[in-house]
This record gives C-alpha cells, structure tokens and sequence, in this order.
C-alpha cells in the first residue's frame, strides 16, 4: 500500500494520491485510507450541513459526483465513490477537505496556506482559493526555499507554546500561465482534475519530514492596485484574518471550535510576525516580488517576536470593526 | 464621571499577544486589542467597579498623575463604550 506523510502524518493509501509525494513504506501509518462503504447519513449526527455532519468520533462528508468520504477517530477514511466517479477526483478531495476535515477530529489546527522552508524555519502564505497561495510559494521554491505543504497547514504548538508547521509531502497544484512565468514547464505532470487547467508541479525542493517552527506568516489581500507588496495589520486585524484562514471555517463554527481558533490566531500573532500581501497581479514579475518577499522574512529574522514599543500613558485601542 | 460604575459588557474572548490584549466579541465578531495598561483595566472591572476607585488603583499601580490617569482614563473608556465593550452607569450610591 503507498504510503505518504500529510500534513506530517504517516498515511498508508490503498487509493493513489497523485498530488502527494511517497514514502518508503515501513513507518507505522497514523491514517489508513481505503475504499469502503460510508452511508448516505449518519443514524444521529449533533451537527447537521448538506455537505457534512459529525456522530461522536465519526464524520461524513458528501462531494455530489465524486463520493461519500468517512472519517473514523482521525485515523482512518473510508471513501465510497459514486457512480462513475474519477479516482482522482476523489484524491483532490481526499488530500483537501477531507484531510482537513480530518486534523479537525484529530484536534489538530488547519489552515488554508501553503509554506515553505527558509533556515529551519517555516513561512505560511495564506489566503482564499485562487488568490495565489500555490503561485507565490512555487517562486519561493524557484528561489531554493524547499517546499513544506501546499494549500493545507498543520500547526501545532510545541512545550513552549511556539507555533510549528507540519511538514506536507506533496506537489504545487500551479495555473498553466503561472508554470511559464516560473519557468516550472519539465516539472509539470498531469492534470489535477479533467476539467480544470492546473497540473500538478513537483516542486524544486521538498522540506524534510520535520515540524518548523513558524517565522512569518503573510495573508493574501484582496488585489488592490494601491496596496504595497507588504503591510502590517495590526493585532486585531491580523487575528481575525488568521482566523477566517481556518481550512475550513463552517467547521470551525459549527464544530465550536472559534475560541481554540481564535486563541491559537493571537498565540501566532504573539510568535510570529503576520503581514499583508498583495496578490500576484503581474506573473512575469514574480521572481522579483518573491526576492522582496524573502528579503523581508529575512530582515525581520533577528525579531523572533513581536516588539512591544515603548508607551507612555494608555495607549487607545486599536479596533477591526465587521463592515 | 463621578459616581459612575464601569462594567464589561458583551461576551468578549480575549487571548495575549505580548504585553497586549486581544478581544474578540462573540456577540458580534469584531475585533479590539488593548496595550498593557488598557488590559490592566479590563482585568480590573470584572467585577464591576466605581471609576473614582479604578483611578485610584491604577495610580497606584502606573506611574502617572491622578489627573493624566483621570483624563486617559475616560477617553479610554469611552472609546472601549464605542465599540460596546464597557458600560458606564451611574452608581446606585452616588
């Protein structure tokens, strides 16, 4: 059976995983996936959404067209594909929202991020679907920083409550027009669905199997021709768009998890620093805005926390109001 | 101001980052952080206090003036009122 490491977890597959990079096998897997029934619904599910919903230690998940997906203990995934079903669409949605659904039974925190490795140490671009989070991590990885995981962060905090990054072997789901601009055409394989034009990439570098510990994190704006390439939020700020970064945040909701999230978003912000990023707009500068992107991680990388300045008297709040 | 009782108000998370707050309300998903001094004060209103007896304890506390204390004081809390995270209410005694 293949084995792969996701989101740094050792999981044995008896379905292929196209995106995701093999392990030698041996290691004691943490996930088993195979192909076996799962129910149209569970008998008495506490939290109930057309989607998914969740009995005790068990979740079900329902993709129309591609399969039922059934989540036991954060340990195993039974996948039930539907008539007619592509394999590998039920792998995309295997390494995506069911693996996220997964780390979630296993307490674990997830977020909608890619990463990369700069020495020793992890940096998180975030951001909604199709902002850029794949792209700007490729031209990172153009630059020699190895690859730690792509769309999906596992985090976890260690003994002394710094954030650390899960280490994620897979490939870059890249835009054909992103795969030229970053000259990545050799490493380009297939399709990553039939009816979409990304293919999967192998990145330049892959990370090693270890957790990092967090340097930066930076949040994919919304594109704004004025913006800067780089801006700080602010504490309010930068927590509460952490926390919409949750993979995914329905089930955080539903699942009443938004104080772990909210307080796992502060203990970054209090680690780390978080910062705002524009959006890749013009591909053929990329190399360029990923050379001043790391050269600001770099700048910072004597500052392992955030500074308090100096104040005088009482500093007035700083408010993210909901528009 | 005299005679008025400051009480939180609203169901507020709140997590440190470094020296400073960060507070989420519940009620309604926004967002205020608070330096060292503005979290102080936070901690001290629960349970509900009298601002003569607020400003006497952060004097004692902070290096500051009763009268600066007084002023920032106020404008602190009502801007912390603004976004309905404090009450100001008069003192049933005074």
């Amino acid at each position: 059976m293949p084995a792969y490491r996701i989101a740094g977890l050792v999981v044995d597959s008896q379905i292929a995983l196209p995106g995701a990079l093999s392990l030698d096998p041996g290691a004691p897997p943490d996930v088993v996936i195979g192909w076996g029934p799962a129910p149209a619904a569970l008998a008495r599910p506490t939290v109930s959404t057309p989607g998914w919903e969740i009995e005790g230690e068990l979740m079900l998940m329902r993709v129309p067209g591609v399969g039922r997906f059934l989540l036991c203990r954060g340990r195993q995934i039974s996948v039930d594909p539907a008539d007619g079903a592509d394999p590998d669409d039920c792998a995309i949605y295997l390494l995506g929202s069911v693996f996220g659904a997964l780390l979630h039974q296993r307490g674990q925190l997830a977020f909608h991020a890619s990463a990369i490795e700069a020495d020793g140490r992890a940096v998180m671009i975030c951001g909604p679907s199709g902002r850029g989070k794949s792209t700007t991590a490729a031209a990172l990885a153009q630059l020699g920083h190895p690859l730690l995981s792509d769309d999906l962060c596992a985090l976890s905090f260690d003994a002394d409550g710094a954030p650390r990054v899960h280490a994620d072997g897979r490939q870059l789901k890249l835009a054909p027009d992103a795969v030229a601009a970053l000259d990545l055409a050799a490493r380009a394989g297939a399709r990553v669905r039939s009816d979409v034009d990304k293919r999967f990439v192998a990145p330049p570098a892959a990370a090693g199997a270890a957790a990092l510990p967090l340097a930066a994190v930076y949040i994919l704006r919304a594109p704004d021709p004025d913006a800067p390439l780089i801006a700080d939020p602010g504490v309010s700020d930068a927590v509460r768009r952490l926390q919409r970064n949750a993979y995914r945040p329905g089930i955080v909701e539903r699942t009443g998890q938004q104080r772990r999230y909210f307080e796992a978003s502060a203990a970054i912000v209090a680690h780390a620093g978080v910062f705002l990023l524009a959006p890749p707009r013009d591909l053929a500068r990329l190399p360029q805005a990923a050379r001043a992107l790391a050269e600001h991680w770099t700048g910072r990388a004597a500052v392992r926390k955030r500074a308090s300045p100096p104040r005088g008297g009482l500093q007035q709040p700083e408010a993210t109001w909901r528009a | 101001m005299a005679g008025m009782i400051v009480k939180r108000s609203g169901q507020w998370l709140s997590a440190p980052v470094g020296d400073d707050l960060v507070m989420m309300s519940a009620d309604t998903g926004n967002y205020v952080t608070v330096s060292r001094i503005g979290r102080r004060i936070w901690e001290l209103i629960e349970p509900p206090r009298s601002l003569e007896d607020l400003c006497a304890q952060l004097v004692r506390e902070f290096e500051v003036e009763p009268e600066v204390c007084a002023a920032q004081m106020d404008r602190f809390l009502n801007e912390m009122a603004a976004y309905h995270a404090v009450e100001l209410t008069p003192s049933p005694a005074g």
